[in-house]
């Protein structure tokens, strides 16, 4: 949170593997097309408030750092006044770890009182 | 507003072509990154458009940059030289608004000095600088006195670097000599500091290197601007009474003179002027405004203020 304004989303690049029946291209726009819910940025960022920027691990070697160049240069500080922002690296191929904090934080709030948060 | 609209417009545009020629490289090759790249051309594309729909400013403004010497990166920036650039800028500023306004003595204090402040309301980095801007409570519909002479102590900055001398002196013309001498101190103290300068106002922006540092100190010692009431004997050639223009055949060696006219001088006085005077013998009274350059004069520029029969 920077100058105590409350984001309106969180920017995430997020470094994806290709599923393994979507190997090729084509079969990955099919994918990306038939899960447009949670792959998609506007509705992601539409449910979540989860600006997401995804990045294909298993692409073009020489367009993923371009590409992760861009991102950083536009993420990395602030832009007014050049001061670092901290990235935060989460791992996402984690079942075990989700099962556990879900149930640390027990069932999902029931009130539509948006005090009672929603954890994001 | 605590940015220049130019520096967001430049800043959205340079994001736009690196995001354009990242989708070129991109093609077909990529289709995760695509559809992100996609959304952000498009994202930045609206905010262009929303900035460029916005109604024109009506404040001064003004970002000085600057670097050399006395800059540490985008670090710090020494304070004393930092307090006197900018309390330079801010003197030439209201000596133009004066000049513009009520009129600027030869010397003594500066009128109207307070309705000319600007305030420091950011920094700005980049080498390292200050946004200056007018604060008010209101919104204004027309331009502020104060943007006018902003953007006049702009214009003038930058034609003290213009590489052609013409440019220059033609700039010149419509200041006077404390004007000048407060535009050479601003540049002197960049020299003396080792200091380069980036201006950027309204759509202007423009670098001033050592180089240019140099030639506009030079500029600024070796150019006067001297007024002059003159008395010249003659005949009238004529007036234009709504564009207040004039020509006088001079009997000395100056030969025809051409001008503006006083704004004080109605229409319906140049319209006598034109009954009365026009291949008459007569002495008119000229506001001479002339640019010397190393003692010579280089420009005149003259301003009819009024004519009389010559008895002789």
């Amino acid at each position: 949170m920077e100058k105590g304004k409350e984001p309106k989303d969180l920017d995430t690049m997020t470094f994806l593997r290709r599923p393994t029946h979507a190997r090729t291209l084509h079969d990955l726009g099919a994918f990306w097309q038939a899960n447009r819910p949670v792959l998609g940025r506007a509705q992601v960022k539409a449910s979540f408030h989860v600006d997401f920027l995804p990045l294909d691990l298993d692409g073009d070697d020489e367009l993923l750092v371009d590409l992760t160049r861009y991102y950083l240069s536009l993420f990395s500080h602030r832009r007014e006044d050049l001061v670092w922002k901290g990235m935060v690296q989460v791992p996402l191929d984690t079942v075990a770890d989700d099962d556990q904090a879900l149930q640390l934080l027990g069932p999902e709030p029931t009130s539509s009182d948006p005090e009672a948060g929603d954890g994001t | 507003m605590t940015s220049l609209r130019k520096l967001e417009r430049d800043y959205i545009e340079a994001n736009i072509s690196e995001v354009t020629a990242l989708l070129d490289r991109v093609g077909d090759r990529d289709v995760m990154s695509r559809f992100g790249l996609e959304d952000q051309l498009s994202e930045l594309k609206e905010a262009l458009a929303k900035l460029q729909a916005m109604p024109p400013e009506t404040l001064g403004s003004a970002a000085l940059f600057f670097g050399g010497r006395p800059v540490v990166g985008s670090q710090g920036i020494e304070s004393g030289f930092a307090g006197s650039a900018v309390g330079q800028f801010q003197n030439l500023v209201s000596m133009v608004h004066a000049h513009d306004t009520v009129g600027l003595a030869e010397r003594g204090t500066v009128p109207r000095r307070s309705s000319s402040t600007l305030h420091i309301t950011n920094i700005v980095r980049g080498s390292f600088g200050f946004l200056l801007e007018e604060v008010q409570p209101q919104l204004q519909m027309v331009d502020s006195s104060l943007k006018t002479a902003v953007d006049e102590a702009t214009r003038l900055l930058m034609a003290f670097g213009e590489d052609d001398e013409e440019d220059f002196r033609s700039a010149v013309e419509e200041i006077d000599q404390r004007v000048l001498a407060a535009s050479g101190e601003f540049f002197d103290l960049m020299r003396k500091s080792g200091a380069t300068v980036r201006l950027v106002s309204g759509d202007t922006d423009r670098s001033f290197g050592s180089d240019v540092v140099a030639r506009a100190v030079d500029r600024a010692r070796t150019t006067t601007v001297v007024d002059d009431n003159d008395i010249i004997r003659g005949q009238l050639a004529g007036v234009l009474p709504e564009s207040h223009q004039f020509e006088f055949r001079s009997a000395d060696e100056r030969g025809t003179i051409r001008g503006k006219v006083d704004r004080d001088l109605t229409p319906h006085q140049l319209g006598l002027f034109n009954k009365e005077y026009v291949n008459t013998n007569s002495r008119a009274k000229f506001k001479v405004k002339r640019v010397l350059r190393d003692q010579a004069v280089v420009r005149e520029k003259y301003t009819l203020t009024g004519i009389e029969p010559d008895a002789e």
